[in-house]
């Protein structure tokens, strides 16, 4: 077991599995938001201008602008090292 | 003089390699987004192929990687590394030729490294192999990359569809289309990150063998240049028999699965190319695709089709292994100087003539049909 642990570097490959699931759950997330946000904004939009459908349209700007924020903030990880 | 000409008929492979596996890797970057309809076809693999030169500048841990922890430059010193080298590199493009005839989507990341360790041991013996660089950065994460972006594929389906589910199909549609574009850039981003680098390690290897540069040395920008633009008209150029398999005949996605499919590639190539992993962007787009469909039903995977994959991945270490001895052999065989390189390398080339006329054919075919 000590060999194998000598061998390969669990950390680097343990922070792979972590930060992987952490970036694609969190964008899968933001944009998922979006598009929820905009869909349902563009079914209240159609029967009238409304509180629920401007916040509808909040929901998706906010998740729309939180994903590029996070799709650039992984580049600039990227960048950087 | 000799080992100079060597060196650059190894460059030139090593471009040529990088070439081919923009061709045999341009479905794993724009099929999904070109079967759910999310971006037209050509204009899919022209925006794959500008990312793809963008991404090669963005990293070079896995050049790092390939250049000193799969095969030790100072064991394989001298004129006859080179010839293991370009041996290696026959291996990686002879195996890609083969598997894009077949439309397999094999790996040309494992082919290469297959190749190098096969003509190194043919070279050297296993004294040229650094095991703990082997094990530890290819074979493990070749292993795990391909099942996390399957479970990070089906995670974020599964997510996708809580969250936008249910609303009306129309808008989400669209909205996961668009999705794709982002997610489908960021891939084809990962992709020149994680393969371009491949080549720049290969070429690196070469130049520190050659004593042109000193081990543990950094590509030079000339290298990056040249390898971001070899893999990016790679890509441009398609590869269409490849996108008929992985886009259509492993599962027929909705525009969220293939979002799903293709955010999960994305992640996992980008993280595990910050970390130095050399991995199979074909692996690991795949598990992406069968993720993203067994999480809606288990039926929507066509297994037949999964099962052919899974055997041209299997195969591909030993058989670009065997091909990189072989051509080692040859090029010992007919002097172990410039002679054998030359010869191979021209009579390969008139291989890749003969390749890409019958591609061009299939290819009119798929479109026309």
């Amino acid at each position: 077991m000590n060999v194998v642990a000598v061998i390969v570097d669990f950390k680097d490959l343990g922070y792979t599995v972590v930060a992987s699931v952490i970036a694609a759950t969190a964008i899968t997330i933001a944009i998922s938001l979006a598009i929820r946000g905009a869909a349902r904004y563009a079914e209240l939009s159609q029967h009238g201008r409304s509180l629920a459908g401007y916040g509808a349209l909040a929901l998706a700007s906010v998740s729309a602008t939180v994903a590029l924020a996070l799709v650039a903030l992984g580049l600039f990880v990227m960048i950087a090292n | 003089l000799d080992v100079h000409l060597i060196l650059a008929i190894v460059v030139v492979t090593a471009l040529a390699f990088d070439f081919t596996n923009g061709f045999h890797d341009t479905a794993n970057v724009v099929a999904t987004s070109i079967s759910t309809g999310a971006i037209a076809p050509r204009a899919a693999v022209a925006f794959a192929a500008i990312l793809n030169f963008v991404g090669a500048f963005i990293s070079i841990q896995v050049a790092a990687t390939i250049a000193s922890d799969v095969v030790d430059p100072s064991a394989i010193a001298g004129p006859e590394a080179l010839n293991t080298v370009f041996a290696g590199l026959m291996g990686a493009i002879v195996w890609n030729l083969i598997t894009w005839y077949y439309g397999l989507p094999s790996s040309s990341s494992h082919a290469l490294i297959g190749g190098i360790v096969g003509a190194a041991l043919t070279a050297v013996g296993t004294g040229a192999i650094e095991v703990e660089g082997l094990v530890g950065k290819v074979l493990l994460p070749a292993v795990i990359a391909p099942i996390l972006a399957f479970a990070v594929a089906a995670l974020a389906i599964t997510i996708s569809y809580r969250i936008a589910g249910r609303q009306r199909p129309g808008p989400v549609a669209r909205g996961y289309r668009i999705g794709q574009v982002v997610s489908g850039g960021l891939l084809a981003l990962a992709h020149g990150t994680n393969d371009a680098q491949k080549t720049m390690g290969v070429i690196t290897l070469a130049l520190i063998a050659d004593g042109v540069l000193a081990p543990g040395s950094d590509p030079p920008f000339w290298v990056i240049v040249s390898a971001a633009t070899a893999i990016a008209l790679g890509t441009y150029s398609g590869g269409w028999r490849i996108i008929k398999t992985t886009g259509f005949r492993i599962i027929k996605m909705d525009p969220a699965q293939g979002f799903s499919a293709q955010g999960a590639g994305a992640a996992v190539i980008m993280v595990s190319s910050h970390f130095g992993f050399p991995l199979s962007t074909t692996h690991v787009i795949n598990g992406g695709v069968m993720g993203s469909g067994i999480a809606k039903r288990l039926s929507a995977v066509r297994w037949g089709v999964a099962g052919n994959i899974v055997t041209a991945w299997l195969v591909t270490l030993p058989a670009s292994a065997a091909i990189g001895a072989l051509v080692y052999g040859l090029t010992m065989l007919l002097g172990g100087g410039d002679l054998g390189p030359i010869l191979i390398s021209v009579a390969s080339l008139i291989l890749v003539v003969l390749f890409l006329a019958r591609r061009n054919r299939a290819d009119a075919a798929v479109m026309g049909g």
